[in-house]
């Protein structure tokens, strides 16, 4: 049985996907009050990286990416390139359930293991990536609406506490220092969605790749932008720079009237949510690969040990807190340009040509190709 | 194959006993001592010396009011003085409903800024905590007076800082907005001050004024009609009332306007490489009391009154500004943050010098009072024979 997912689907998982832990960690602080700025670069930067994965999953339409990676790059190589993706989707599974342990470990529960906080977000994540990726694509259509809602909610309410003196003064320090927060958005979350590319397979016939893309990074890129834009309105640059989790404090500072306040926990049940997608979407681009690695035909079967394995290697990656954030700081942009940016290219080159070599030399097309010019009209 | 499922089943089941476990770190509500609000001196030696206000819960059970319990506690550090308090009764103290924190004179004359760390850094303290400085010897003898109304002291004052809209002699400092004052660039930090005056019955404590900072440490203290004065410049007028005087052949006659709202704008401007500060102040405000009967009627006679209130707000504004300036050099206006804000440019140049630069910084100020009716009365109420 073949899982297809809707456009309409795609696109909402994809803008939680984006959102993910972004909802709550500050990525791109060093740009201060020129965030925003740092912000639309980032996704004007993502919109080209995003058209290269377009392009790759549109060449071979229906196949994931390992299936592509061996076509294009024959069995030996494609298993080599399979293999670092799939060891990047499960390490960012793994540092997303890290981020929500220590998130929910700092905030509220001090003196509780982080295991346990890992073991039963595990649970729910092994389940949804064993029921195949419609189910997330249902779960969210329910959620998604009530997602929006809070995140609109909490930034109309804070909306009294807005000081937009706080944008003030334009870039001070120069460009610099917005150009390294625009990149270490752009590798956190936005150029992310490169797991994507192990799930685009399953989108529907009728559905657009592009449009999928191009959508969610619109949607996910506004909600990320409203909610470093109100943490730093409500704070202020001193104090938000200080904080580890700056959207939530800021939320703990609504008070309307004396009733309506302390309703932080609205900011912990999104990244909850979009937490609970990012990485049930890494678990189950894991696991497809994994299966592919070895010939498992039936992937769902394989979901729980590597989800498993998620969790406990999310305990092990980092010894504390302070480690962690130090390494998604400043060692992650790196470490993401060879997954985000070398492979994809490399693979889009290779499915470039490999496509027209066998466009040439087929005379009668077959359904790949066939398939490539169906994609090209289309996204034309 | 039957045997397997029942022990798969037994697995499972194991499994989930383990989620149902609930919370780890879970503290049942009526164990919770929760604290209202926290005095912080300075021991003898160098420990912290903390004075808790409890919320009693034990009498709320029995439709007895919520009583306040005082509790004391020492340490070396704001943590330790906290955990020290198990020693001597056996509270763990809660602090997410926290609203006050009162600084002592030494505490915040060494540096107010070590301890404000914890109420930022801990998880269960709240970023908009309000941040109090004690103008008496101590900052724990300001719980020893009961509030006339309420039970808690805390509470009492929050309501007091909530009330401030009506009033605007005090200026509420929320913990995150005196962190963004203290490591702002161009801006030293308020702080409301707490004294104790005598009342109508017996002593109680009441906001006086602000405590003036620089970086983190206390410089001294305004009276809480400079508050008011201040929170014209700050741009924290929300309701108040202006007394203007005016000089007349019987003597001074008051009248009393309301405010009905105010807006600051604090404009920097750069000519022949000298800063100076222009400052629009903008107030709609209505006539409520004509103390001494002034004749209004007529628009010459009303742009008289308005003229005479603006100038005067104009020279307490000024004096204001001179006394800090010269007392103690502490841009508490955010002067220099408007410049930061607003000439990026200038500000990298001046930014070093900017202590010398505000002690002799130009001021001008132009208020502007509108007056928008005169209450019920249409004419002065005349004293006949």
């Amino acid at each position: 049985m073949k899982e297809v997912i809707s456009e309409k689907q795609a696109i909402i998982i994809m803008s939680t996907y984006i959102i993910g832990s972004s909802a709550i960690l500050s990525a791109g602080s060093q740009a201060k009050q020129d965030i925003w700025i740092a912000y639309i670069i980032a996704m004007v930067m993502a919109s080209i990286i995003i058209a290269v994965y377009g392009r790759i999953s549109s060449i071979y339409l229906g196949k994931n990416i390992y299936e592509i990676m061996e076509l294009v790059f024959g069995k030996v190589i494609g298993k080599i390139f399979l293999l670092s993706f799939m060891c990047y989707s499960f390490t960012l599974g793994a540092l997303v359930i890290r981020d929500f342990a220590e998130f929910v470990k700092i905030v509220s529960l001090p003196t509780t293991p982080l295991c346990i906080f890992a073991y039963s977000a595990v649970v729910l994540i092994i389940w949804a990536a064993r029921e195949s990726i419609e189910v997330l694509g249902r779960f969210l259509s329910i959620f998604f609406p009530i997602y929006i809602l809070m995140i609109s909610t909490v930034t109309l309410l804070s909306s009294s506490l807005f000081e937009f003196d706080n944008l003030k003064p334009v870039l001070y320090d120069g460009f610099k220092p917005v150009l390294e927060a625009s990149y270490s958005i752009f590798t956190f979350p936005f150029a992310e969605v490169v797991v994507f590319l192990s799930i685009m397979g399953n989108l529907n016939k009728n559905g657009s790749i592009y449009k999928v893309y191009y959508c969610s990074l619109l949607i996910g890129g506004i909600v990320l932008f409203v909610i470093a834009v109100r943490s730093l309105l409500v704070l202020g640059v001193p104090s938000k720079l200080l904080q580890y989790f700056p959207s939530y404090t800021s939320t703990r500072t609504i008070r309307v009237g004396t009733f309506l306040q302390r309703i932080e926990a609205s900011i912990a049940i999104v990244f909850m949510i979009s937490g609970f997608t990012k990485t049930t979407v890494c678990l189950h681009a894991a696991t497809k690969g994994l299966a592919h690695l070895f010939n498992i035909k039936n992937y769902h079967r394989i979901a729980a040990p590597v989800g498993i394995l998620m969790a406990l290697y999310s305990l092990y990656m980092y010894g504390d807190a302070v480690k962690m954030s130090e390494w998604t700081a400043e060692i992650y942009p790196y470490y993401a340009i060879p997954h985000q940016i070398i492979y994809p290219v490399l693979v889009w080159i290779a499915a470039e040509i490999k496509s027209r070599i066998t466009g040439k030399n087929n005379a009668t097309l077959t359904e790949d190709t066939g398939n490539t010019e169906l994609s090209e009209s289309n996204s034309s | 194959m039957n045997s397997l499922k029942k022990l798969l089943t037994l697995l499972y089941v194991i499994l989930f006993i383990m989620l149902c476990t609930a919370c780890w770190d879970y503290r049942e509500v009526d164990r919770l001592t929760i604290v209202a609000g926290i005095a912080i001196d300075k021991a003898y030696d160098d420990d912290l010396l903390l004075t808790f206000e409890v919320a009693d819960l034990l009498g709320a059970k029995s439709d007895k009011p919520i009583k306040s319990v005082i509790m004391e506690s020492r340490g070396e550090t704001f943590m330790s003085a906290i955990r020290n308090i198990l020693s001597k009764d056996n509270p763990r103290l809660y602090f997410g409903h926290t609203t006050v924190a009162i600084l002592s004179r030494d505490i915040a004359e060494e540096g107010a800024m070590k301890v404000v760390d914890f109420l930022l850094r801990d998880g269960e303290p709240r970023l908009n905590i309000n941040l109090f400085v004690s103008e008496e010897e101590t900052a724990s003898e300001l719980f020893k007076y009961k509030p006339s109304l309420t039970e808690l002291f805390s509470v009492e004052l929050t309501n007091i800082m909530d009330e401030q809209k009506n009033l605007a002699k005090a200026i509420p400092v929320p913990a995150y907005k005196f962190v963004n004052a203290v490591s702002g660039e161009g801006i030293s930090a308020v702080l409301p001050s707490l004294c104790i005056v005598d009342n109508a019955e017996g002593k109680t404590v009441k906001v006086c004024g602000t405590a003036i900072f620089k970086e983190d440490r206390l410089q001294g203290f305004i009276s809480g009609e400079d508050t008011f004065t201040l929170s014209f410049i700050l741009d924290e007028v929300k309701g108040g009332v202006i007394v203007a005087k005016k000089d007349s052949e019987t003597g001074e006659k008051k009248v009393t306007l309301e405010i009905l709202d105010s807006k600051t704008e604090i404009k920097p401007v750069y000519s022949d490489n000298k800063i100076s500060i222009e400052i629009n102040i903008d107030v709609k405000a209505f006539l409520n009391e004509n103390m001494g009967g002034i004749e209004l009627k007529g628009e010459d006679r009303r742009a008289e009154l308005k003229k005479c209130a603006e100038e005067q707000m104009n020279v307490r504004i000024k004096e204001l500004i001179k006394k800090v300036q010269e007392g103690y050099g502490a841009d508490i206006f955010g002067f220099g943050n408007s410049v930061y804000k607003n000439m990026p440019k200038v500000w990298k140049e001046k930014k070093d010098e900017w202590g010398n630069i505000f002690r002799d910084l130009e001021v001008t100020v132009n208020t502007n009072i509108e007056i928008k009716h005169l209450g019920l009365l249409l004419e002065p109420i005349k004293i006949g024979d």
